[in-house]
């Protein structure tokens, strides 16, 4: 429970390592003082310890704390006190103040997210829980954290790529760190139509080298709708189907039809 | 709450108004063909929003997701020249009037004038964006061609049998006739099988054809190799 707020000295905090913000604290920091100077500190930053027992430890307002101190030359700082928190519970804080802002750098999100997912049994739905953040951002942060490579994190931490564009290169790669490495260099002109078959073609030849799949990735496929005439009968199991399976009746067609060629040794299985 | 009587709202709109706002809306949300263009639409959720107070209570009033009365009212965002199209229901489909509205000002034109005529869909406005994202130095011809020129190609194909007293080049020319040659990659026969490749203009003037007739594709095909329809 966060209660009284008080005066603390700068002289008395260190900065905690269970902060998630590790990327560009000094960024804007300017601004953040200019701010403070005109209007004053609105919301205190949250300390760990005991209040009269210093030093403490500060686990949110790293960039407010490093206003005070390094630009407005202040003595003291606004502050609360968290109840004790353990590392993961810290972690949670943490996490949960800076991702409310656009500016928290990917590789801190994705290095805090990863943290406590292994943390909470690895189980999304527990960082979900404790953070709010939609499963699908949690498992692309853990994903990028455990598979991409040096190289790729650091052009996510400098905004070089997207991770979206990360996870595309992983996966058309197939599990080749250096080829992704590659790849992700070479699509970088790439329109999201090229990055999709660079994708595919990828996922659907493993022994591909990179040249290839960007090759094959810039050449427009011709996809071929055929047109058949069917009876009535056929087309209203056609559409049963396609609801049933939650699929296209295009699909499903093309499925029926080719598993029936399959099957009468017309094409190769 | 709106008033039951008189004026409600921060811009004092009857509850008529509000009323006629909220009907018009669930005429012309649900169905495909609108009688309302999408600026009408945006300003008569206006309407609603003020009179009952939030976009919540507006999509409780007339089932359509807050997210999606969203979509429509980001119509109005779009850069004047840009919402021209709209103005005139060229433009139609909210989901790509609203993409057109997130890209910068100086693009929205010539992207809408793009859809307009036909050369862009939903997906190409969307790839359209995460491009610029990437190349925002790039002029928006550029960007543009670059997304048309990496699409997939598209082709139709229809097989057919060619009837034994027809000749092949009498059904090229009534195809080609009916469809035009632009739309038209290739009429090719080996022994009776015929095939008929179309690109997308080709489909759809196939789609047309057929609708006017009251046939299918498939079924308006068989008579233009049987000389019924010439």
């Amino acid at each position: 429970m966060i209660n009284q707020i008080y005066e603390i000295e700068l002289d008395h905090i260190n900065i905690s390592d269970w902060n998630v913000r590790h990327t560009d604290p000094e960024k804007g920091l300017e601004e953040l003082a200019a701010s403070i100077a005109k209007h004053g500190l609105f919301q205190p930053v949250v300390l760990m310890g005991e209040y009269g027992n210093p030093p403490y430890e500060l686990i949110i307002g790293q960039r407010r704390f490093l206003a005070h101190k390094n630009i407005l030359h202040k003595k003291k700082i606004r502050a609360v006190f968290a109840e004790r928190l353990n590392r993961v519970q810290a972690s949670i804080r943490s996490l949960v103040e800076n991702m409310t802002r656009t500016d928290l750098n990917h590789a801190d999100a994705a290095g805090a997210i990863t943290y406590l997912y292994k943390k909470l049994d690895r189980d999304e739905r527990k960082v979900k829980a404790e953070t709010g953040l939609s499963l699908q951002r949690i498992r692309q942060y853990v994903d990028i954290e455990e598979r991409a490579s040096r190289k790729m994190k650091e052009k996510l931490r400098l905004k070089k790529v997207t991770p979206v564009d990360v996870q595309r290169v992983l996966r058309a790669a197939s599990g080749d760190i250096d080829k992704a490495d590659r790849l992700l260099e070479k699509m970088q002109k790439f329109t999201p139509y090229q990055k999709k078959r660079m994708v595919e073609y990828g996922e659907e030849h493993p022994h591909a080298n990179d040249d290839k799949i960007i090759e094959e990735a810039k050449r427009p496929v011709v996809e071929r709708t055929i047109l058949v005439k069917l009876s009535d009968q056929a087309r209203a199991g056609l559409e049963k189907a396609a609801q049933k399976l939650a699929m296209s009746p295009d699909e499903v067609a093309a499925q029926a039809v080719e598993d029936w060629l399959s099957r009468k040794g017309f094409i190769s299985a | 709450m709106h008033k039951q009587n008189g004026r409600s709202g921060k811009r004092g709109y009857s509850q008529s108004e509000v009323e006629d706002a909220l009907a018009g809306l669930i005429a012309s949300t649900k169905r495909i063909h609108r009688k309302l263009n999408l600026l009408q639409i945006a300003k008569k959720i206006e309407i609603a929003r003020k009179g009952l107070g939030n976009l919540k209570k507006v999509s409780e009033a007339i089932g359509l997701s807050t997210e999606m009365l969203r979509q429509f009212s980001r119509v109005t965002k779009l850069a004047p020249k840009a919402r021209r199209f709209v103005a005139r229901g060229v433009i139609q489909r909210v989901d790509i009037a609203d993409r057109i509205s997130r890209l910068p000002p100086g693009d929205q034109f010539p992207v809408a004038q793009a859809v307009a005529r036909g050369d862009l869909n939903t997906d190409d406005v969307r790839a359209i964006i995460t491009f610029r994202k990437n190349q925002p130095k790039l002029p928006i011809s550029k960007v543009i061609s670059r997304v048309m020129s990496s699409r997939n190609i598209k082709e139709y194909v229809v097989q057919f049998l060619v009837p034994p007293q027809e000749e092949m080049k009498n059904i090229e020319g009534r195809f080609s006739k009916l469809i035009g040659q632009d739309g038209i990659r290739s009429v090719t026969a080996e022994k009776r099988m015929g095939t008929l490749l179309l690109n997308k203009d080709g489909k759809n003037r196939l789609e047309l054809i057929a609708k006017k007739k009251g046939l299918t594709k498939r079924s308006l095909v068989k008579e233009i190799i049987s000389g019924e329809v010439k």
